[in-house]
């Protein structure tokens, strides 16, 4: 790939950067980690833009890539710990009302999930993707996509309802 | 009669992920049973917390080597010159010149692949390898023959070249994968190939290397202000003629 396509890439990438960003934020539930993950996921599709089919979606690829890559980095682990960042994010954006808090309740709720429903929250609830979409780029069966999401609405359902009873 | 449709059905019905017609049969069902209208409510509310929750952690500064990714991204440049940032040359270079990648690490990894290597910094912003793979293992044959992605066998400790490219100072350089544990690139110089960096993914054996988000492959090829890709009928000819022009 060379010139204009090569231009074109770099600036397609740089339009799903905002999306992938998020996506990283709910898998890692951690804004550093999270822009760690866009920019290891973002030089990797760089360096291997020739593996790119033109013609196919840009961005599920490059999902796919942050997603690959975020289970990679789980598996070296031996454990994760709390999300503790997201405190420290709420303190960034410098808005500290009550939906504010309430929001990042639900972010908390979405960390805490087990991966697989975060990884499809992040997928369908937050960056629209179908399940059809988000099946094939998990490679996991759009049942087993369904049914995580149907579980991991539960747990967001009743963290909506404690919010509500507090506020 | 009217079917109750699942709870996964109005699930997907309150996503927006039915056909027309399943759709339609799905709010005949509500009109009949309008307590379903309440999943479908609730449905739609955790969408949209979710994606309030996030778009409000997204609202953080970026880290100033996403910032400084997301710049180069946007600005109209050479081709050639990808990825490079702020951020990480000075990083990760430190990281690896105190010891990160002790040499018997870096041996029980690579095992036969890369015999003897030991890793030194040099001020060049790449982690050069003294001495290239030794003549005859593996990965010199697969950077001296093989074609880019077309090594038959990928199990452990298999190298691949996924991708061949001449650097800014006329350099023929392979980057390349081991096993799916690792990546690398090298460059070819008169006596055969260097590696100028290797990393270890995460998740394989024997944890040291690249901590979350660094890609010193990555860096070290943006560093080598890469040129187009060699593919194809090109790169065939230079294997042919031993990587001379």
């Amino acid at each position: 790939m060379t010139g204009p396509d090569e231009v074109r890439f770099r600036s397609e990438l740089a339009a799903l950067l905002p999306r992938l960003r998020r996506f990283a934020m709910v898998l890692t539930g951690a804004p550093a980690e999270a822009d760690d993950l866009t920019q290891s996921a973002l030089e990797r599709a760089l360096v291997r833009q020739r593996q790119f089919t033109p013609g196919t979606r840009l961005d599920s690829w490059v999902f796919r890539i942050a997603q690959n890559l975020w289970i990679d980095q789980l598996r070296s682990r031996k454990s994760r710990g709390p999300h503790a960042d997201l405190d420290a994010a709420a303190a960034e954006t410098g808005q500290k009302d009550e939906d504010m808090a309430d929001r990042m309740d639900i972010a908390r709720t979405i960390s805490s999930l087990p991966e697989d429903q975060r990884a499809v929250v992040g997928l369908i609830l937050v960056e629209g993707w179908s399940y059809q979409e988000a099946a094939a780029m998990l490679e996991t069966p759009v049942g087993t996509v369904m049914s995580r999401l149907f579980r991991a609405r539960e747990r967001i359902k009743a963290a909506l309802a404690v919010g509500g009873d507090v506020s | 009669m009217t079917v109750k449709p699942t709870p996964e059905e109005l699930m997907a019905y309150a996503d927006g992920q039915l056909d027309d017609a399943h759709a339609q049969r799905v709010e005949h069902a509500i009109a009949a049973f309008p307590e379903l209208r309440a999943a479908v409510d609730d449905h739609r509310r955790t969408r949209a917390a979710a994606r309030e929750a996030f778009d409000e952690m997204a609202k953080a500064p970026m880290s100033p080597g996403l910032a400084a990714l997301s710049n180069s991204l946007a600005a109209p440049r050479s081709p050639a010159a990808w990825a490079s940032n702020p951020r990480s040359a000075g990083k990760w270079r430190k990281q690896f010149a105190v010891g990160a990648w002790p040499a018997a690490a870096a041996a029980c990894l690579f095992g036969g692949v890369i015999s003897g290597a030991l890793l030194t910094a040099s001020n060049d912003d790449v982690i050069r390898w003294r001495g290239g793979p030794s003549a005859g293992s593996m990965l010199a044959q697969v950077l001296e023959k093989s074609p880019s992605e077309t090594a038959s066998a990928r199990g452990e400790g298999q190298a691949i070249v996924v991708a061949s490219f001449t650097s800014g100072d006329g350099r023929f350089c392979r980057q390349f994968e081991i096993g799916g544990a690792a990546d690398g690139v090298a460059c070819r110089g008169a006596d055969g190939w260097s590696i100028l960096a290797l990393a270890k993914r995460p998740g394989g054996a024997g944890s040291f290397g690249t901590a979350g988000g660094e890609d010193p492959v990555g860096l070290a090829v943006a560093g080598l202000d890469p040129g187009p890709r060699i593919e194809g009928e090109a790169e065939q000819r230079l294997i042919d003629r031993g990587w001379k022009n």
